[in-house]
C-alpha cells in the first residue's frame, strides 16, 4: 500500500523518512554510482527541502518501507528546470501548477529481489506508479513530468506505463537521460491496473487525525 | 466527470477585467457550489501586495473586522496550512487546541463562517504563493460524501482565480507571451491537427508538442486544447482557421 507523507510533516514520519533516505543512497550511490551526495547514510538533496509530497510503499504486514519516489510541483524548484533543462528545447520551460515533477523512483533491494511480481513489472513498481497518478488525478492535476534513465524507461514499457518522450534524450554523464511526461487521468490508472493486476486504489486510508485523511476517502 | 456549474465558472473567471470584479465573482463561485463562503487570499505578491496583505471574500464584514480586532491573522490555522501544505487542507484535520484557536473557530460560527471548510494552497509560476478557502454547512455525512468534488474542481478554480486576481488587481491587461514554436503548434491545432500530425509537421516528438500546448494552455488560462485555440484566437495569437 502506499502510504503519501508531505515534506513539512517528516517530523511525524522519522522512520518512513529515515529508510526512505537510506534505500535511496544504496540505490543512487552504490548500486546506479549517480553522481549523488550521501551524508550520514543518506541521499540528500535540496529537493527534498521543498516540501515534496513522498509517495511511499509500505509493507501491509511488516509497515516497512520498500521504496518511493518524491513529487514536486513544478511552479518552484524541480530538477528538470534546475538541473536538466538541457534536455528541453529553450523555447519551452515546464511550470504549470497542474503538472509535477516525479523524481528518484526507488525500490529496496532485498524487497526489489523478493517481491512478486504483478504482470510485467514488480507488485511495488506498479504501486508506486499508481500511487503517483491517483493522488495527482484526486488534486485535479493533469500531468506528471519526470526526468528518468534508460532502467526506468524499460520498467515504463513493461508496466504499460504510456510517457511521453519531450525534447531530446541526451547524456548526463554515463546515464541516457530522458524527460517525459504522462496524464494524470483515470485512463492512465486504468492502463496500469490493467497491467499490473490491481483493481482498487493503492492509497492507504489515513488515519481521521492524518492531514491527508481529507483527501483519500 | 465535471459538471457543466465547473466550466461555467472558468468562464467567468476568464471574463472578469475590472478591478473589485474579482470579489462579485466569488459570491458566484460560492452561489454555483452551494457553499457559506470563499476567500482568496495572498502574502507574497509584489505587485498586488508591496505592503499588506491582499484577500478578496465573501465573509460578513463583521467577521473580518471582529478578525482583524482579535488579530486571528497570527494565530490561524488556516494560513498556516495553506502557506507550507502542497495539498488542499480539510478543517475537519486542524489542530484546534490551543485557547485562541478554538475561540477564532468558535465566534466564526457567530458570524455564519460555515463550519466546515477546505483550503487550497496556490503556487503561482513567478514564485508567489496565496489560497483560496471555501467554507459549507454540510452535515458530517454530506461533506464526507461531496467533498472529493470539491478538492478535483477546486484545485483547479483556485488557479483561475489567482489568475483573475492578478490580472484585474495588478496593472493592465496584458496579452501572454506564447514562444514561436508554441504559436506553431497552436496554428496547426486551430487546423484540426492532432499531436501526432503536427509532431510529424514540425519535426518534433509529440510529447515536445504536447509540452508546447500545455503550455500555451497554462498562459492562456484555458481548459483543454478547443479551449487553448479558442483563447489565442480571440489574443489575435494567431488566425482564426480557413
Amino acid at each position: 500500500m502506499i502510504r503519501l507523507i508531505q515534506g513539512i510533516d517528516r517530523m511525524e514520519h522519522a522512520f518512513e523518512i529515515d529508510r526512505m533516505h537510506t534505500i535511496r543512497a544504496e540505490v543512487f550511490h552504490h548500486r546506479l554510482c549517480w553522481d549523488v551526495t550521501v551524508k550520514d547514510g543518506w541521499e540528500i538533496d535540496v529537493f527534498d527541502e521543498q516540501n515534496p509530497l513522498y509517495i511511499i510503499s509500505i509493507d501491509p504486514d511488516t509497515d516497512d518501507v520498500r521504496g518511493s519516489l518524491r513529487l514536486l510541483p513544478t511552479t518552484g524548484p524541480n530538477m528538470l528546470r534546475d538541473v536538466f533543462s538541457d534536455l528541453l528545447p529553450d523555447d519551452l520551460e515546464v511550470a504549470d501548477p497542474l503538472i509535477w515533477e516525479a523524481s528518484r523512483f526507488s525500490m529496496d533491494p532485498e524487497y526489489a529481489c523478493r517481491s512478486k511480481k504483478c504482470g510485467q513489472v514488480s507488485e511495488i513498481t506498479a504501486e508506486l506508479f499508481l500511487g503517483a497518478i491517483e493522488i495527482g488525478a484526486l488534486i485535479g492535476l493533469r500531468q506528471l513530468v519526470t526526468v528518468y534513465d534508460a532502467r526506468m524507461a524499460r520498467l515504463f514499457r513493461r508496466a504499460n506505463f504510456n510517457i511521453d518522450v519531450v525534447g531530446t534524450p541526451m547524456r548526463y554523464g554515463r546515464v541516457m537521460t530522458y524527460a517525459g511526461v504522462i496524464d494524470t487521468n483515470q485512463t492512465t490508472i486504468n492502463e496500469l491496473r490493467m497491467a499490473s493486476g490491481h483493481t482498487a486504489s493503492v492509497l492507504e486510508k489515513p488515519a481521521p487525525t492524518n492531514p491527508l485523511a481529507a483527501l483519500v476517502a | 466527470m465535471r459538471d457543466v456549474r465547473f466550466s461555467s465558472i472558468i468562464e467567468k473567471l476568464q471574463a472578469v477585467s475590472k478591478k473589485g470584479d474579482g470579489r462579485d465573482l466569488l459570491d458566484r463561485v460560492v452561489e454555483e457550489y452551494g457553499l457559506s463562503n470563499a476567500v482568496y487570499y495572498a502574502r507574497k505578491i509584489p505587485e498586488l501586495t508591496p505592503k499588506e496583505h491582499f484577500f478578496a471574500l465573501t465573509y460578513q464584514d463583521d467577521w473580518v473586522r471582529h478578525y482583524q480586532d482579535q488579530d486571528f491573522f497570527s494565530i490561524d490555522p488556516v494560513l498556516k496550512a495553506g502557506a507550507q501544505s502542497l495539498l488542499p487542507v480539510d478543517w475537519d484535520v486542524l489542530d484546534r487546541r490551543a485557547p485562541k484557536i478554538q475561540q477564532m473557530f468558535g465566534e466564526a460560527q457567530d458570524f455564519d463562517v460555515g463550519h466546515k471548510g477546505l483550503t487550497f494552497p496556490i503556487r503561482g509560476v513567478n514564485g508567489e504563493t496565496a489560497l483560496l478557502s471555501i467554507t459549507s454547512d454540510f452535515s458530517d455525512r454530506e461533506w464526507s460524501q461531496t467533498k472529493s468534488i470539491y478538492i478535483r474542481d477546486f484545485q483547479v478554480i483556485a488557479n483561475f482565480i489567482h489568475e483573475m486576481i492578478i490580472r484585474t488587481e495588478g496593472g493592465g491587461r496584458l496579452c501572454p507571451k506564447l514562444s514561436p514554436r508554441e504559436i506553431e503548434c497552436l496554428r496547426w491545432a486551430s487546423e484540426g491537427k492532432t499531436y501526432e500530425d503536427i509532431a510529424v509537421l514540425i519535426g518534433i516528438r509529440t510529447g515536445t508538442v504536447k509540452t508546447y500546448m500545455e503550455m500555451s494552455r497554462r498562459k492562456l488560462n484555458a481548459l483543454n486544447t478547443t479551449h487553448t485555440v479558442a483563447r489565442a484566437i480571440s489574443f489575435k495569437l494567431i488566425d482564426p482557421p480557413g
